[in-house]
């Protein structure tokens, strides 16, 4: 870092309030982060085998034909100029027009994201408290069996792939005792919360398949928590341990908790991808990877920039939240 | 399969790249993918050959059908590219849902004949340049507006128009439209551009679905056909509703509604099966079938497919332009371990010519024997004694292609071969310069004798992958000449001499020929399998549910 920023930076924080010029800071350089992402994945998709027209006509299509769709789609033009092309259409909310459809790949996210978001957020909203819990229980009973059971079967989980997890649950729950079905099959259009039987299998395989790591991470503040001094001098006090678990314990292990919750949310983002494949969930994810297989570029442009997007803003949200729950850190921006 | 250039010959289900692509990622890519690819479309006439391999037919027990209920079936491919465009049908679902909506003329029967549906019958004069189709009458579109020849000729003059991008333009291309007349509101009088023996092979090719004169838009609002179902409800990529044509003319179907629903992945469309979400799926992997056999709570539809991926050998170019070489590749095969290993048992050996289960394909040729004792000598012959080492080009393009790559690399060796595997990318495995041109290839191919030589065996046909015929041949001659001869059995026995010369000197290995597997539940009734087709060729109307 050159001197001059550092003096930029300075000037900044007197004019602006340390917080507000935390959030700028983060916001441009997630910005930035957005742009080298779109440049990436713009060269990731220019780098996919196959050649987009010959992909759409197949192999019966003319050279003609080929030649005809491949200046349609701008394929001709330099790099430079189709990632421009295409970088300043994002700028301005325009992703482009989905060569299979025809239609705005922004219409496919919209019809697809709320679903993603319904999936994500329920997960998240098992998962935390789930995790925590565990997490708890399995500090306050470090190396007894509920710890061991604990850490032995999330561990079990997050050495499984998803969709291996994900098969077993339809094995056992859709097959054997067949009680929820196997694939979210609903019809399209509809909201999977009218359908809530669709979302338990794929919710469940989230949970299992991202617990682990939290649990781990709750235990490892509980743990830390009950070494500290100062729950050494409450017990040395005489205070019941119920009571000093609940008022020390619990209230100072509750750190990591925004960061479990946003680890999770960022996991997520990653984890949806499968879990949508291998239920066929109608969201973002089953959605890239069929716009991957039909070699939709203008689809799986738009999609990972979504992803990378929410990817980035959970980030964003997260370190604020965490600034904001600990002082000190914000000094030391 | 999408090699369908065929002017004498209706056009396969093609597989476009983007659907092998779509079908490779489904499958999970691997020779499960075998699964993942159809037949071509038609008989060869009314011939009585019946289909090789075993079958495994669902019958009706006798007592007549129960009515009523939806067929949910699951599909793998479409998506966000397909249309309700019956002359465009690159994909299993848009032919299965064109079929429901729409009829042919003629339709394709489970032993490859074809029987009459639109027309009523076709006569043609003496040298097979005139022939008279009579239609069949009463029958109305789904609005109600009667079916006439009217319909058939804008049907026609559709398809031949460049611009619909048909994909039945090769099959009219021997159709002389502007002599060709209507004679009564129920017949047709054909003029050909040349003599065309197997004409009813043509007006049933696959994406020759009667739509009603003047309409040239296909969209949900607009689709009207004359077909066993109507459409309902069409939601692009995800599933198509249609509901029965209570007046349809071959008899109502069975059940009241179809739901077609995509599932692109292999594992969830069979978990959609198992837990009843599904009546039937298309494509059950090889494994699983085999898993699966003698389980019966799943009923396995199992069609001897013509389905082949052969080595392709250049006879016009070195090491292959030896006969000899030729000879010695094609007993270095061990094709009974390939049909095992490569197709897990689901198909037929193959003996190096097209179209098994086709009324034109040769079945008195002697079978060739994996002997790479003799495949040596005949090597040594040909002035390689230390043998010989070729490069092989392969990919996930096909079904089974890699895997029968790496078999013959062993196999052959035992004959002295060597065989390097190069391995290239499959979306391009048939768009780059290799293809046509590399002297050892492989390739992909499903359609009767008489289509795959048009496509690929004559001096200008688009797909020539061996140099085929060889020079001063007149074998192309005698093939075009075999076309114009109206009798079946006259034809196809110059088919069968053709297939000799092709089995004796021709640069195809023609290992085996994969069986198309799909499942259903054992409460459907009434499904006749279909080696050219998946899921009994799509006959919906004739299924029916248990209650």
């Amino acid at each position: 870092m050159s001197i001059t920023i550092n003096a930029g930076r300075l000037e900044r924080r007197r004019l602006l309030p340390p917080l507000v010029a935390y959030v700028l800071r983060r916001v441009c350089i997630g910005f930035i982060l957005v742009v080298a992402v779109s440049i990436l994945v713009f060269l990731c998709t220019q780098a996919l085998p196959g050649d987009t027209a010959s992909a759409i006509i197949g192999r019966s299509g003319s050279e003609e034909a080929k030649a005809r769709l491949r200046e349609q789609l701008g394929l001709n033009e330099p790099l430079l100029s189709q990632y421009w092309t295409w970088f300043s259409g994002l700028l301005r909310g325009d992703l482009g027009t989905a060569v299979g459809s025809r239609q705005p790949v922004s219409e496919f996210l919209g019809k697809r994201m709320p679903n993603s978001l319904i999936l994500g957020g329920l997960t998240l909203i098992v998962t935390v408290p789930t995790s925590i819990a565990l997490g708890i229980w399995s500090g306050i009973r470090k190396d007894r069996l509920a710890d061991h059971l604990i850490g032995g079967a999330t561990l079990g989980f997050i050495a499984l792939p998803e969709f291996v997890t994900g098969t077993f649950l339809i094995s056992l729950f859709a097959i054997r005792f067949d009680v929820l079905p196997p694939i979210s099959l609903f019809p399209p259009g509809e909201s999977p919360l009218a359908h809530p039987d669709v979302l338990v299998l794929p919710v469940m395989t989230l949970l299992l398949a991202g617990m682990a790591y939290n649990v781990r991470m709750v235990r490892a503040g509980v743990i830390d928590t009950l070494d500290t001094e100062y729950v050494q001098m409450a017990r040395l006090n005489g205070i019941p341990e119920q009571r000093v678990i609940r008022k020390h314990v619990l209230r100072n292990s509750m750190a990591p908790t925004v960061q479990v919750i946003a680890l999770t949310a960022q996991w997520l983002l990653g984890g949806v991808v499968v879990v949508e494949t291998v239920f066929q969930y109608p969201g973002l994810g089953d959605g890239l990877v069929k716009a991957v297989a039909a070699r939709d570029i203008p689809l799986v442009q738009g999609t990972a920039m979504v992803f990378a997007v929410l990817y980035i803003g959970v980030n964003i949200v997260a370190d604020l939240v965490i600034v904001l729950l600990i002082p000190k850190l914000r000094t030391a921006a | 399969m999408t090699k369908h250039t065929d002017p004498n010959g209706p056009n396969g289900p093609q597989l476009s790249r983007r659907q092998a692509i779509v079908s490779a990622l489904g499958a999970g890519f691997g020779l499960s993918l075998l699964a993942a690819c159809g037949g071509s479309d038609d008989s060869g006439g009314s011939g009585d050959s019946s289909p090789a391999g075993s079958t495994t037919p669902s019958d009706t027990g006798g007592a007549s059908p129960a009515s009523g209920g939806t067929l949910r079936v699951a599909f793998n491919d479409g998506g966000a590219q397909e249309t309700l465009n019956p002359l465009l049908l690159p994909t299993f679902i848009e032919t299965a849902r064109a079929q429901q909506i729409y009829d042919r003329l003629f339709q394709q029967q489970a032993d490859l004949s074809l029987t009459p549906l639109l027309a009523e019958s076709l006569e043609s004069n003496d040298d097979a340049t005139v022939w008279t189709l009579k239609l069949r009458q009463g029958v109305t579109f789904h609005d109600g507006t009667p079916f006439t020849a009217d319909d058939v000729l804008w049907t026609l003059n559709l398809v031949a128009d460049p611009d619909s991008a048909s994909e039945a333009a090769t099959s009219v291309e021997p159709i002389d439209l502007g002599a060709t007349r209507k004679i009564s509101d129920h017949s047709i009088e054909f003029h050909l551009n040349r003599p065309i023996g197997d004409f009813a092979r043509l007006l049933g090719s696959k994406a020759l679905l009667i739509v009603p004169d003047g309409q040239s838009e296909f969209t949900a609002e607009t689709a009207n056909g004359t077909g066993p179902f109507k459409l309902k409800e069409f939601l692009i990529g995800e599933r198509t509703v249609l509901t029965a044509n209570e007046n349809y003319h071959a008899g109502r179907p069975h059940v009241d509604t179809v739901e077609m629903i995509q599932i692109p992945d292999n594992t969830a469309r069979f978990n959609a099966l198992q837990g009843g979400q599904v009546e039937a799926m298309i494509f059950l992997e090889y494994p699983q079938a085999k898993a699966l056999e003698g389980d019966d709570s799943v009923q396995l539809i199992r069609g001897p497919g013509s389905v082949t991926v052969p080595f392709t050998m250049r006879v016009d170019e070195a090491p292959f332009n030896d006969p000899k070489v030729r000879e010695a590749f094609k007993l270095a095969v061990d094709r009974q371990q390939m049909v095992d290993n490569v197709l897990l048992g689901f198909g037929r050996v193959g003996n190096d010519v097209f179209g098994d289960g086709y009324p034109s394909f040769n079945q008195s040729l002697e079978q060739r024997e994996y002997d790479p004792e003799r495949a040596k000598e005949l090597l040594a012959e040909a002035g390689h004694p230390d043998g010989l080492t070729v490069t092989l080009y392969t990919s996930d393009a096909g079904p089974g292609m890699k895997e029968s790559a790496t078999a013959l690399k062993e196999q052959a060796s035992a004959a002295g071969i060597n065989i390097q595997i190069e391995t290239l990318d499959s979306a391009e495995y048939f768009a780059n310069d290799l293809y046509l041109s590399a002297p050892f290839y492989q390739s992909f191919w499903s359609e009767a004798f008489e289509n795959v030589a048009q496509g690929a065996l004559l001096p200008d046909s688009p797909y020539n992958e061996t140099g085929w015929p060889l020079e001063g041949s007149d074998w192309a001659d005698r093939f075009r000449e075999a076309q114009g001869i109206a009798a079946d059995d006259e034809r196809n026995a110059i088919y069968g001499q053709l297939q000799e010369e092709l089995w004796a000197e021709g640069g195809y290995i023609i290992w085996g020929f994969g069986d198309l597997v799909d499942a259903a539940s054992p409460k459907v009734k009434g499904i006749v399998p279909n080696g050219v087709f998946p899921l009994g060729h799509f006959n919906f109307k004739d299924w029916s549910i248990e209650p």
